[in-house]
């Protein structure tokens, strides 16, 4: 545990941190950094958009909150035709950024960034009028941020106590985000820092809910923790100056560890939204590995469903208890993987739809599936997920060994693919034109004077 | 059926809160809940006082980030969203750190007077399911509280008055909705993945970050329920001990059977710690009582004294040893009384260590964590031991600080301190309506008829 002197320090660990959101302009990010950036907002804002088709109730819920509480109405309720204040905005547009679990991630940090950095920094920024490319260099501080510093508390570790690293972590990247775009500098930004660590939360408890509705609060909450706390510091609102140091850092809440070395190792030159991974599946990432060998096996094999005897999946002896006969189908290994062979595909209604129960040959395969703890796996986890998937037939054994999954940045997507996988997720929710017309408008997001206009695009068409 | 729900603490927690009415509380509850609220709005409309930047700050962001005029923002002239009414009034609540009647580890009205108080408005609830409500959130953050105690305290560095006190807002808020038992558990449900509040604010000099925390406990149990009654699904056993838990993430320890000992038996809402006399951390209160035991009965002025040593348990050291916050630090509220002879709110806002006797003094009082003294039954006893400069040692003990359940104050000196407290922001005549209106709460029609007496125009 580092650092377990009280108070302010300049030059500790709080204030560099801050010192490096503070400086790092458009100007100072490379090129590539913006263009990957850029590619995950596209991806990102096609999943927000598709949790917002009338076939889900989250859409009408959370439409109905806003409704009833009403805000101030400077920041846009995606795939509404509402507006509201950019905290409330955050809160929901978050919920709906991870509502169909099929937006990138980071690997390692256990990180959904983009659902809890991206509506933070497009409802500060369409507020303050900030331009494409300020919009474009918060997004980055905060993935930054919050891959960063869930590294800092160790994700397992946050695991282990029950907490949900998107969430708990995810709150310092809408922090960053928003503190970039309301111009927080100097104390109000450390305070911004405290006041963000003393009100982030998430419980890994919604494994347990069936609704799925509580598992994308916690980005919507870790999106609006950050707005909210960036707003009050900006309104000269005090708060912890060090919270990453001092009596009772952040470490020893959340999970008594604290690497300091992570949070700053190759700060400023190696860009975490460079190692982010693009979602085929809308399912736990934990399972891609998995799922790419498994269909790999089927499709290079020329194995049926049906003549499936045995599904192995071998799995870092770390993570496997998340997705070992999960409540939760999106975190079940057992239902994925039988689904996947049936279908070729894991879409979002198939997580919410259970497909077990009108489709015997996937409800008896689920049965067939063995998830197993493996210690050498382990080694590479949680940076890796490298699984080892088995399938028995009558005919012999069929195994892959996959590290990198299809969309890791190892294995990346084409822009072709990456276009694909957005119109599938929208076709309910916005026209072939407005599809295009968002394409656009992040493609050339550095050449946009106010980022509202993008913000536009993304209500529901008139 | 979804994991964790096998134990049942979660489905007997929530059977209790939807079956829960007024007509069920014993008469003594219900003199204690008026008693609460007396004193707890005397604590909110100080606390709500410009001098107070948490308070006003959050109040003008409740102005600015707008919605519908809902519920009232304390010692304000407007109404806004219930949940940000909750947070603005919830800060205030603790801003001032002179509300009582703690209980568990936890400020709990801070948190369920304003929670109580806003949605109470929104939904023009009458006065009885407003003590119900305030009774309820008792049970359910105190319960939560205790199954998460250990034997040291803040053992993740997280509030306990926070952290558990979205609990209890969600219970509060969650009887004025009405909420049926499935969407009591999804309020709690939520309520916990939002549960939050970290010891930090000790750090923190501007003292904003420490009351902050109370109202974000009240907006997030508020936001919970609200969203609960709106059809949004949560972790459907938050209180059972599933595969990912609340023991886990904030205590390292659970004590499940703390969950329902007692349950409709017995009322947390009647035993409470009592009520505070000094606007300072409540762990000081037995070494101020000592320190101003030994100046009265000895007769000696500050300036006499050469040295204090202000002995308490070993594990409660911590929090009030030189404390950057004025409240909490030992060393500066007992050289302050001494010199001043009280400790008033005055001397927590503004540092009287500009009075060069005060920091002198300070500079001389010692703060000493005694392990032998941690096997005391009393919960954070004192002993405060004087050296005069011609050289006597006085001594002084107080298990109990005078306004505790065990020491309690009179009832007219209950009403004068919130006489006191209320006529910061308020003429006299209209405090005492406002008393009288508490008094009389079992009969109120509507809470609004509360809230529009809690607002002040702007000098």
């Amino acid at each position: 545990m580092t650092g377990a002197v009280t108070g302010v320090a300049n030059g500790g660990m709080t204030d560099r941190f801050a010192s490096f959101v503070e400086a790092l302009t458009y100007d100072r990010i490379p090129p590539e950094v913006i263009g990957k950036t850029k590619e995950i907002l596209y991806d990102g804002v096609g999943a927000l958009l598709s949790a917002t088709a009338p076939r889900y109730d989250i859409g009408a819920v959370l439409r109905r909150f806003v409704q009833e509480t009403g805000g101030t109405p400077e920041a846009q309720v995606f795939g509404t035709d509402l507006r509201t204040n950019c905290a409330t905005a955050a809160l929901v547009n978050g919920t709906f950024g991870y509502y169909c679990d099929i937006e990138s991630h980071h690997a390692g940090a256990i990180m959904h960034a983009i659902a809890v950095v991206g509506p933070a920094a497009l409802a500060v920024g369409e507020r303050m009028h900030r331009s494409g490319k300020d919009v474009l260099a918060a997004m980055v501080c905060g993935i930054e941020s919050a891959c960063r510093v869930s590294y800092a508390l160790s994700g397992s570790a946050l695991y282990a106590r029950g907490f949900h690293p998107t969430c708990v972590a995810g709150t310092f990247g809408s922090l960053a985000a928003a503190s970039r775009l309301y111009g927080l500098r100097g104390p109000a930004l450390r305070h911004a820092f405290g006041l963000a660590g003393t009100e982030t939360s998430g419980l890994l408890a919604w494994v347990s809910d069936d609704t799925e509705h509580s598992r994308p609060y916690n980005m919507g909450l870790a999106s609006r923790h950050g707005v909210f706390a960036a707003h009050l510091a900006s309104c000269g609102f005090g708060g912890p100056p060090a919270i990453f140091e001092g009596k009772y850092p952040l470490g020893h809440a959340f999970t008594g560890e604290w690497h300091e070395d992570a949070l700053f190792g190759g700060l400023g030159t190696a860009f975490k939204v460079m190692e982010l991974t693009v979602k085929q599946y809308a399912c736990c990432a934990f399972i891609h590995p998995g799922l790419d060998g498994l269909l790999d096996i089927l499709e290079t094999e020329r194995v049926r469903p049906d003549e499936i005897r045995h599904i192995t999946l071998r799995f870092p002896a770390g993570g496997y208890h998340v997705i070992d006969n999960n409540a939760l189908r999106s975190h079940c290994a057992q239902y994925v993987l039988a689904l996947a062979a049936h279908k070729r595909v894991v879409d979002f209604d198939d997580i919410l739809h259970d497909r077990r129960q009108d489709d015997a040959g996937i409800r008896g395969l689920s049965e067939r599936v063995t998830v197993v703890g493996d210690a050498e796996l382990d080694r590479t986890y949680p940076d890796l997920y490298r699984s080892i998937v088995e399938v028995e037939t009558a005919g012999g054994r069929h195994t892959r060994d996959v590290t990198y999954p299809k969309g890791s940045p190892e294995r990346p997507l084409s822009q072709d693919e990456l276009t694909r996988k957005f119109a599938r997720l929208t076709a309910d929710v916005v026209t072939p034109k407005r599809r295009d017309e968002i394409a656009e408008r992040v493609h050339r997001l550095e050449e946009a004077a106010d980022v509202g206009e993008l913000a536009r695009l993304l209500a529901r068409e008139a | 059926m979804p994991q964790g729900t096998g134990e049942g603490y979660t489905a007997a927690l929530t059977d209790y809160a939807a079956r829960f009415s007024y007509a069920s509380l014993p008469q003594a509850a219900v003199d204690e809940a008026k008693t609460i609220v007396l004193d707890t709005l005397g604590a909110l409309l100080l606390g709500s006082s410009p001098q107070y930047g948490a308070t006003w700050l959050t109040g003008d962001l409740a102005r600015r980030t707008g919605g519908a005029a809902e519920s009232t923002v304390i010692g304000r002239d407007f109404k806004a969203p219930c949940e940000a009414a909750a947070l603005a009034n919830g800060t205030a609540g603790y801003a001032a750190d002179i509300e009582g009647a703690s209980v568990a580890r936890q400020h709990v009205p801070a948190v369920l007077v304003p929670a109580a108080l806003a949605v109470g408005e929104r939904e023009h609830a009458d006065g009885k399911a407003f003590i119900a409500a305030l009774a309820l959130g008792y049970e359910i953050c105190s319960r939560a509280s205790e199954a998460c105690r250990t034997e040291h305290s803040y053992p993740h560095s997280f509030h306990p008055s926070a952290t558990f006190g979205y609990f209890g807002a969600a219970a509060t808020a969650g009887h004025l909705l009405r909420l049926e038992q499935k969407q009591f558990a999804n309020a709690l449900g939520i309520a916990g993945t939002n549960s939050s509040g970290l010891m930090t604010w000790v750090d923190d000099p501007t003292e904003h970050s420490r009351p902050l925390g109370i109202g974000m406990a009240a907006r997030g149990g508020v936001t919970a329920a609200l969203l609960a009654q709106l059809g949004v699904g949560g972790p459907p056993a938050i209180f059972d001990p599933g595969k990912y838990n609340i023991y886990d993430a904030y205590a390292g320890e659970m004590h499940l059977e703390r969950l329902t000992a007692g349950l409709g038996e017995s009322l947390w809402i009647t035993q409470t710690s009592g009520y505070k006399r000094h606007p300072c951390c409540g762990d000081t209160h037995t070494g101020l009582d000592a320190l101003l035991q030994i100046i009265e009965e000895h007769r000696i002025t500050a300036d006499e004294i050469a040295s204090i040593v202000h002995k308490v348990k070993a594990d409660r050291a911590p929090v009030i040893d030189n404390n950057p916050l004025k409240s909490h630090c030992a060393q500066y509220v007992l050289p302050v009384a001494a010199v001043r002879g009280k400790i008033e709110p005055g001397d927590i806002l503004e540092d009287r260590r500009s009075d060069p006797r005060i920091r002198d003094l300070a500079s001389r009082t010692r703060l000493v964590g005694d392990p032998a003294m941690d096997a005391w039954p009393a919960q954070a006893p004192a002993v405060v031991e004087v050296t005069t400069r011609d050289g006597r040692t006085l001594t002084a003990r107080v298990d109990w600080a005078k306004g505790r359940r065990e020491n309690p104050m009179t009832r007219a000196q209950l009403e004068q301190k919130f006489m006191d407290l209320a006529t910061t922001r308020m003429p006299r005549a209209a405090a005492q309506h406002l008393m009288e209106t508490v008094y009389g709460l079992d009969r109120l029609a509507d809470v609004n008829d509360l809230g529009a007496q809690l607002r002040v125009a702007p000098q």
